[in-house]
């Protein structure tokens, strides 16, 4: 049987899978960016008092 | 209130300890609230709402398109409101806010480009016109993308903050032409379907709608936050970091 057309669920489903992912990572890079900073920056104050 | 007051309230709000005491108290709240609005919308979304009569099932692109676009020019807004902050007032958190809103904001109007044109296809019958919505919309996306090369080009040279600031300013030129492009342009895209005189949406959509606006809206103020916490975390580290090589400079 010869599809004319998408059905409507495949552009909702392609629609929904490529922002979700999206959100959810944007999400996970700030948080891991954050981390990482502070943790820099424990880092340094750490060091600084040791050495006072 | 007075002038003299709202100075200070604003400024007091630039001391880094005060700041990042409120925003590790706000994070996780926002985060959570975010994450379960968002879901919460988008299974009722999904599941619960019955299909258009002329749209059909496509209309539930509505929940991630419409929070997309909101949070798109939601973005720039932040980063106008944060670059009247740092040329009036000098405000010196005001310009990690406006950095930090920069790479969310790109993301969501890149989100919103990505599901119009999917919604698009199968009610339009085209993925893409040269109207004034999606023209704008795209000038915005290269908006942003020039605002994150311009705004790190000044933190690598250590340039005045001053710049990126008014690049956000006259870019804030553009939200008002998204919003009215609608009115003003023919265009396959709907008019406002939200304005001030009430909602021509229907209820069994709008609300889905806007519990996904509220959540979507708690998780970029997260990513504002989170982003602010590591500029300011980055400053501080360089700073300790530049103070101590110059006493080793000074000692040696």
């Amino acid at each position: 049987m010869i599809r004319e057309a998408l059905d409507q669920w495949d552009y909702v489903i392609a629609a929904y899978a490529i922002a979700v992912p999206a959100i959810v990572g944007l999400l996970v890079y700030c948080w891991q960016r954050m981390r990482k900073a502070e943790r820099l920056r424990d880092a340094a104050r750490g060091e600084g008092k040791r050495k006072k | 209130m007075g002038i003299g007051t709202r100075d200070k309230d604003m400024h007091g709000f630039a001391n880094p300890r005060r700041f990042l005491a409120l925003a590790r108290r706000l994070t996780p709240i926002l985060v959570g609230v975010g994450l379960a609005a968002s879901t919460a919308a988008i299974l009722w979304g999904l599941i619960a709402v019955p299909p258009d009569r002329l749209m059909g099932e496509t209309v539930r692109i509505i929940f991630i398109h419409v929070p997309t676009a909101w949070l798109g020019m939601a973005g720039w807004g932040t980063i106008a409101g944060a670059s009247l902050a740092v040329i009036v007032w000098r405000h010196p958190l005001a310009a990690l806010a406006a950095r930090a809103a920069a790479v969310p904001g790109a993301v969501f109007t890149a989100l919103c480009l990505v599901t119009g044109s999917i919604w698009g296809r199968p009610t339009w019958g085209t993925w893409w016109v040269w109207d004034g919505r999606l023209t704008s919309m795209l000038i915005l996306l290269f908006l942003y993308l020039a605002y994150i090369a311009l705004s790190q080009a000044v933190e690598r040279e250590g340039a005045s903050a001053r710049l990126p600031a008014i690049f956000g300013l006259v870019g804030a030129v553009n939200i008002p032409i998204i919003n009215r492009s609608v009115v003003w342009w023919n265009s396959l895209h709907q008019p406002p379907s939200i304005t001030t005189g009430g909602s021509s949406i229907d209820g069994v959509f709008l609300w889905p709608m806007l519990i996904a606006l509220i959540g979507f809206t708690c998780i970029f103020a997260a990513c504002v936050l989170m982003n602010m916490r590591a500029l300011l975390a980055q400053t501080q580290a360089e700073a300790r970091l530049r103070r101590r090589a110059m006493e080793a400079e000074a000692g040696a």
